[in-house]
């Protein structure tokens, strides 16, 4: 895993900040975010719904509508183009061929009036000059390697006619059509069967380590991480709050926000009488973020600081970054005395 | 506030916190702990009632504001004027015959028998909300029963209800209503019925749809386990969540009640006299109105900004209730 | 497929026989009596006009008959013109209604959907300005206002001035036959279906375009062009073709009021000349011609919506 990560990034995303205008004010949905993706490696963004992932994720190939999405600040570098400058024709250049997306719900990503075959040679197409015919074979042979039976029977027919797990097969089919460098998945298993969840992830792997992409991998579920990723980057209310190794993540975590969530991942064995824990409370308001700390008013370790300030960015070497003002000597007290009990989380979460 | 830019080199810097709200480190750094559920839940997701929410949002939205504050006035206009005016709604004075707009103290003039326009129109005005808002009532109830049953039982039920209910959408409307008109007695619980005979079908329909949806949410079916009655459930637990669509519907069903009777007495069987409707004036204007123009001009423009004001307030509902509809 | 026509097929039958059946016995109810004139007419005459109408049969024999007859396209005859055959005097009239909801429609559906479809792709701009107000115009003018108003103001006033000044009549104020005499009536009885055309269309359009498949599209690198044409636009169609059928409806009966303004003889026309002179026989054979009309045209749009929608042929076919 080392060695991916010294290799040259991919895609390296600094300080981005993106917001929406709305009718009732403008809401910072991603504020101040800094990653970097290398080939061959997944990096999964870890956070709950409204933290910023999917807008993160949709901002790398500009898909937010714009307005009323606005990049405020920050840069985005994917393979060389600089993508928050770029015009709409480099942009049009990139999506499907640098880098495809899957999308959240197969049910409505693929449009229900055309063949699903046509709709992956659509993107062949587009990014090749080859002729209709062999379009159409490549994307049989697409339908082929995504696992579905009878490809060139089924490239004939409408998405209403494939189930759920089909319809996200075909939706990875677009998205891999032209073997892209980079491949964003938008939580690709949630609105799946979870006996489908697993196919799915192994597809989506198997590609992957095929042709060496590079993987953006959205979800909330911290137990899907564990098979795919190799760093974790923990999202919460528009900012990253620590990221670092999948192993870092999950046997050291720092932040008191990673630790509540490793909590209440359900284990097996775990004890079926004790409810799961959950963090208490709800993510702010993006319109009027708080001024300190976005998770101080949800964490037990909260101190005065936190409701002032934005923590800064502390590394803590090998790549694992966290903002938590517990890591500041000045707050040694409260991260020994308060944290004793909330620290045995991160042994638990080691333990799967 | 601070920027996001935070490197491993700030972490170390230890001015960045000094002099933040005149609190030393030591303070600074002191364990608070969380804020109590209460106030994390309750600070940023006011729950407001529902039709509070509604009705700011509505008062929020410009076009929509002014169309409620001009119906109101509209609707003082239709109650109050006929009781206060010293003209009645039949009064001929042929020596005041064909007046025009301000003239010897009839605001809008005076019809060809000499009755004041003000009057008439402003009692045209009541009989057309009376007519629009009772139509509307009563294909309401209709419309929503049967949509409610026919979505709720589903089936073999609702097959039947639904063919029922396309055979009959498929006559048109205006000519069933002036094949009634023919038999019944011209008048305006005649058009009432007219109206809520053939104009229920689209709200049926409506609840219908919504109702199929509603009644595979977990909520209903929880319902039904724990043994609650067909009527309960569609009372209690379906139709309070078909509210805001049913609303929609409804206001943009009074233009249409509004402008059949329009239609009607264009025809000749709306309201009879001595009784006005906005309907029967713009058709008696359309007689008269080359000799003196304000007895068309005057209900045509109240008519037209009836018209305008419900379909305006619809659209501005639609777009508060159903934010997946319409402009977003 | 063939059962889903089918299927179709029978609902259009069973809704004629109603609106037939309906119509029939709505006339019969009727309180008005066409032979009860100036002239008290004696029994025996009366008794022999019954007779001749069929009017003396028990009522079901009456509606068997009726039917048998509107089965061989027989309508009956007028009450009022005596003889004359009410299939003759709307298959003589039709022609011109015809020509006026197909003038209309032609001016109304290519401009609604032009203005409708820009709006929607330029929201904000010109077009969506042009689109709203003819929205709100069309939804609050009642065509009759609309109708007395220019046929006064463009047919009368204006018309007299380029009479005086030019030499010819810019907008006569009735008949039918130049292209002249056609431009009001059918701006006016297009009007108001363009509003509604326009409104659906761009609603229609910025529905589909909120979908997540347009996302997917853009996602593919397609260029708005291409993403318009090919995804934005068919998807948006079925829901602009549903409306066609009550859209064609509403064009020949909302006729009626028109013609009857214009003086063009068609078969609203006749419809409301029936109304007024209690000439059911006319009434009743009009209705069922326009019930005929607007039944097939919602069949045609029903077999169009199949034909554009794959997921209908499709589902059908699994339930049938």
């Amino acid at each position: 895993m080392a060695d991916d990560t010294s290799k040259k990034p991919l895609l390296v995303v600094k300080d981005l900040q993106v917001s929406f205008d709305t009718a009732s004010g403008e809401v910072q949905a991603v504020r101040g975010v800094s990653f970097h993706v290398s080939p061959g490696e997944t990096l999964a963004l870890v956070g709950e719904s409204g933290s910023g992932k999917s807008v993160t994720a949709q901002t790398i190939m500009r898909l937010n509508p714009e307005p009323p999405a606005r990049i405020k600040a920050g840069s985005v570098m994917l393979d060389g183009v600089e993508v928050t400058k770029a015009d709409d024709k480099t942009m049009q250049d990139l999506r499907g061929k640098t880098v495809g997306m899957v999308f959240q719900d197969p049910m409505t990503a693929m449009n229900p009036t055309m063949r699903v075959g046509r709709q992956i040679d659509e993107v062949v197409l587009e990014h090749n000059k080859i002729a209709n015919s062999e379009a159409w074979e490549r994307a049989v042979r697409i339908i082929d390697a995504v696992r579905i039976p009878n490809a060139a029977d089924r490239a004939r027919q409408y998405p209403s006619q494939f189930s759920g797990g089909m319809r996200q097969r075909g939706v990875i089919g677009i998205s891999i059509a032209n073997v892209p460098k980079l491949l964003i998945a938008d939580e690709p298993t949630t609105a799946l069967d979870v006996t489908i969840q697993a196919q799915i992830i192994d597809l989506l792997l198997s590609i992957q380590k095929e042709e060496r992409m590079a993987m953006i991998f959205i979800t909330h579920d911290l137990g899907v991480t564990a098979q795919v990723a190799h760093r974790i980057a923990v999202m919460y209310a528009g900012r990253i709050v620590e990221q670092g190794d999948a192993h870092t993540i999950y046997h050291h975590p720092v932040h008191p926000y990673t630790k509540g969530l490793l909590k209440s991942v359900p284990k097996p064995g775990q004890d079926r009488s004790v409810d799961l824990y959950a963090i208490e409370g709800a993510p702010p308001n993006l319109i009027d973020p708080p001024k300190g700390c976005a998770f101080s008013p949800r964490c037990e370790k909260c101190m005065r600081i936190c409701k002032e300030l934005q923590p800064p960015a502390t590394d803590l070497g090998h790549g694992h970054v966290c903002s938590c003002w517990l890591l500041d000597p000045r707050a040694k007290a409260v991260a020994d005395a308060v944290g004793a009990g909330a620290g045995t989380s991160s042994e638990e979460g080691g333990a799967r | 506030m601070a920027s996001a830019t935070m490197t491993a080199a700030q972490t170390a810097d230890v001015q960045a916190t000094s002099g933040v709200a005149g609190m030393d480190d030591a303070k600074l750094f002191e364990w608070v702990g969380p804020e109590d559920e209460s106030s994390i839940n309750g600070a940023h997701a006011p729950k407001r009632n529902f039709w509070h929410g509604v009705w700011t949002r509505l008062v929020h939205d410009r076009a929509a504001f002014v169309c409620l504050i001009a119906l109101v006035v509209m609707i003082l206009m239709a109650i109050f004027v006929p009781m206060v005016s010293p003209y009645s709604i039949s009064d001929q004075d042929f020596t005041q015959c064909n007046l025009g707009f301000m003239e010897n103290g009839h605001i809008f003039g005076t019809d060809k028998l000499g009755r004041d326009l003000f009057v008439r129109l402003c009692f045209g005005m009541r009989v057309s909300f009376i007519i629009a808002l009772a139509a509307v009532i009563v294909s309401l109830v209709f419309g929503a029963a049967y949509g409610g049953i026919s979505g709720y039982f589903g089936g073999m039920v609702d097959n039947v209800m639904m063919r029922v209910l396309e055979v009959i959408s498929c006559i048109p409307s205006m000519i069933m209503v002036i094949l009634l008109l023919m038999v019944l007695k011209p008048g305006v619980s005649t058009i009432i019925l007219a109206y809520a005979l053939v104009g229920w079908t689209g709200m049926a329909r409506l609840v219908r749809g919504e109702v199929l949806k509603l009644k595979t949410r977990e909520y209903v079916l929880a319902s039904r386990v724990l043994g609650a009655s067909p009527s309960r459930v569609i009372l209690r637990d379906l139709l309070p969540n078909t509210v805001s669509i049913i609303l929609v519907e409804l206001t943009m069903c009074i233009p249409g009640a509004i402008l059949m009777e329009g239609f009607l007495s264009y025809c000749g069987l709306g309201v009879q006299i001595p009784l006005s409707s906005l309907g029967s004036l713009v058709t008696d204007g359309i007689k008269d109105f080359q000799g003196n123009p304000i007895v068309l001009i005057a209900p045509s423009i109240f008519l037209c900004l009836v018209m305008f004001i419900f379909n305006t307030l619809g659209d501005s509902l639609r777009d508060i209730l159903d934010p997946t509809l319409g402009r977003q | 497929m063939l059962k889903y026509i089918a299927k179709r097929f029978g609902y259009s039958i069973l809704t004629l026989w109603v609106l037939i059946t309906v119509t029939f016995f709505l006339m019969h109810l009727l309180p008005g009596d066409p032979f009860v004139g100036d002239k008290p007419l004696s029994d025996s005459v009366k008794a022999a006009i019954y007779a001749r109408y069929g009017l003396d049969q028990p009522v079901y024999i009456q509606y068997l008959r009726y039917m048998q007859n509107v089965l061989h396209g027989d309508l009956g005859s007028s009450l009022i013109y005596s003889g004359q055959s009410v299939t003759n005097m709307i298959s003589a009239a039709f022609p011109y209604s015809a020509d006026l909801a197909l003038r209309s429609l032609t001016f109304a559906i290519p401009t609604g959907m032009l203005i409708g479809i820009m709006a929607a792709l330029h929201r904000g701009g010109p077009w969506d300005t042009t689109a709203l107000v003819i929205t709100a115009l069309g939804v609050s003018i009642p065509s009759f206002v609309l109708a007395s108003i220019l046929q006064y103001y463009l047919g009368v006033v204006f018309s007299s001035w380029t009479l005086a000044n030019w030499g010819f009549r810019a907008f006569p104020i009735s008949g039918w036959g130049t292209p002249q005499q056609a431009i009001l009536p059918c701006f006016i009885l297009g009007f108001s279906n363009l509003a509604e055309i326009i409104r659906m269309t761009r609603s229609s359009l910025l529905e589909v375009s909120g979908q997540d498949y347009i996302r997917t599209a853009k996602a593919k690198g397609l260029s708005e062009r291409k993403i318009v044409w090919r995804h934005i636009l068919r998807n948006s169609l079925c829901p602009i073709i549903t409306i066609l059928g009550p859209l064609i409806a509403s064009c020949l009966t909302g006729s009626f009021i028109i013609e009857s303004i214009f003086n063009i003889p068609g078969v609203g026309k006749f419809m409301i000349m029936g109304v007024e002179t209690s000439d059911y026989m006319v009434t009743a054979g009009s209705t069922i011609f326009y019930g005929v009309l607007i039944v097939g045209a919602n069949f045609i749009v029903d077999m169009l919506y199949m034909v554009i929608d794959p997921n209908i042929r499709l589902y059908d076919d699994k339930e049938a």
